[in-house]
């Protein structure tokens, strides 16, 4: 057994993946609760992460960033710095991009990836996560309406490696 | 594995590619429709055109996309005269709205001052249309343009417009 394990490592090919986590209002954004998104299960190599606005967002001035809460040591930081100005009445297909960086805020980009001036560059090559779960904090605003759908695309670093959504 | 468990899956994903293979009456009118992003956000990771036919007048064409939800933008700015560009000149795409123009580059994907690259991994694009504008038609001129992408879902695809 230990062989065949030992076969299908050398296998393994590190290709990359995407995973789709559609928005759920009754869960995410109405709770007015930071809630989470992502379950990374092994070590992977993350590559890019963003929001996609899919359902107009309401009138609450959630100020929202990413979190990662590791399962050893079991404590929360922040992915990144909070989204520059209250997400409140986002138009459908509004993006919030992260840049790869834990001090760069999450950026607010219309349709296209961009920002108002420019392109909202992913700052990373690859950001390492260990076993744990990627949030979303939504400030202390309360409830609000709308739905993010949300997209990571990652790289295992062994078999048995992966993201699944929460 | 139940359906449920299986839609929690993440996908494996490699880079794509599409072409929109030019022809003659492209370039004598405007807009003209380049690609089609259905089925889900893509990431762009290259975008350039490649001049088949040689260009004889002053053309400059705007890349711009129109998403299905939301205001149709340019993605770039305004290019240079491309006039007497010849067969095997490539128009690369920097990734950059305020940036330089699309770069007319000698088939290498180079520049005079340098090579032409994307500014960032990839450039996320959500479903809608690409296409240029340009307020100078011409008469000779075509060129094929390609796409090199990461579809975001399954169903996400970038197909010639």
């Amino acid at each position: 057994m230990g062989a065949l394990k030992q076969a299908l490592g050398a296998l393994h090919q590190n290709e990359m993946r995407c995973i789709h986590r559609p928005g759920v209002n009754a869960t995410d954004l109405g709770t007015g609760l930071d809630y989470n998104i992502f379950n990374v299960e092994g070590n992977v190599e993350i590559r890019m992460m963003f929001g996609q606005v899919t359902t107009v967002i309401g009138a609450t001035a959630n100020l929202i960033f990413l979190n990662f809460t590791s399962v050893v040591p079991a404590a929360t930081v922040p992915l990144c710095a909070v989204v520059g100005a209250a997400i409140n009445a986002d138009a459908v297909n509004t993006l919030y991009v992260w840049a790869g960086t834990i001090a760069g805020a999450l950026t607010v980009a219309p349709n296209i990836g961009h920002s108002g001036t420019d392109l909202q560059a992913w700052g990373g090559n690859t950001i390492l996560l260990s076993p744990g779960v990627i949030g979303v904090d939504v400030g202390a605003a309360g409830a609000n309406t709308g739905d993010i759908d949300w997209y990571i695309l990652y790289t295992p670093c062994y078999p048995g490696a992966e993201i699944t959504i929460l | 594995m139940s359906v449920t468990q299986l839609a929690q899956n993440s996908f494996q994903v490699g880079i794509k590619g599409a072409v929109n293979r030019g022809v003659l009456a492209d370039m004598q009118a405007s807009p003209v429709n380049l690609f089609r992003v259905s089925g889900g956000p893509v990431l762009v990771s290259q975008l350039w055109g490649f001049v088949t036919t040689g260009i004889t007048n002053a053309v400059i064409p705007i890349l711009t996309f129109n998403p299905d939800t939301g205001a149709a933008a340019a993605i770039a700015t305004v290019m240079l005269t491309m006039a007497g560009f010849a067969p095997g000149t490539m128009i690369v795409w920097g990734g950059t709205r305020a940036g330089a123009a699309p770069v007319p580059t000698a088939a290498l994907g180079m520049s005079a001052a340098g090579e032409t690259v994307m500014v960032s991994d990839y450039v996320i694009l959500v479903p809608g249309l690409l296409y240029y504008t340009n307020a100078v038609v011409d008469t000779t001129g075509i060129m094929d343009w390609f796409i090199n992408y990461i579809p975001c879902t399954p169903g996400a695809l970038v197909a010639a417009a």
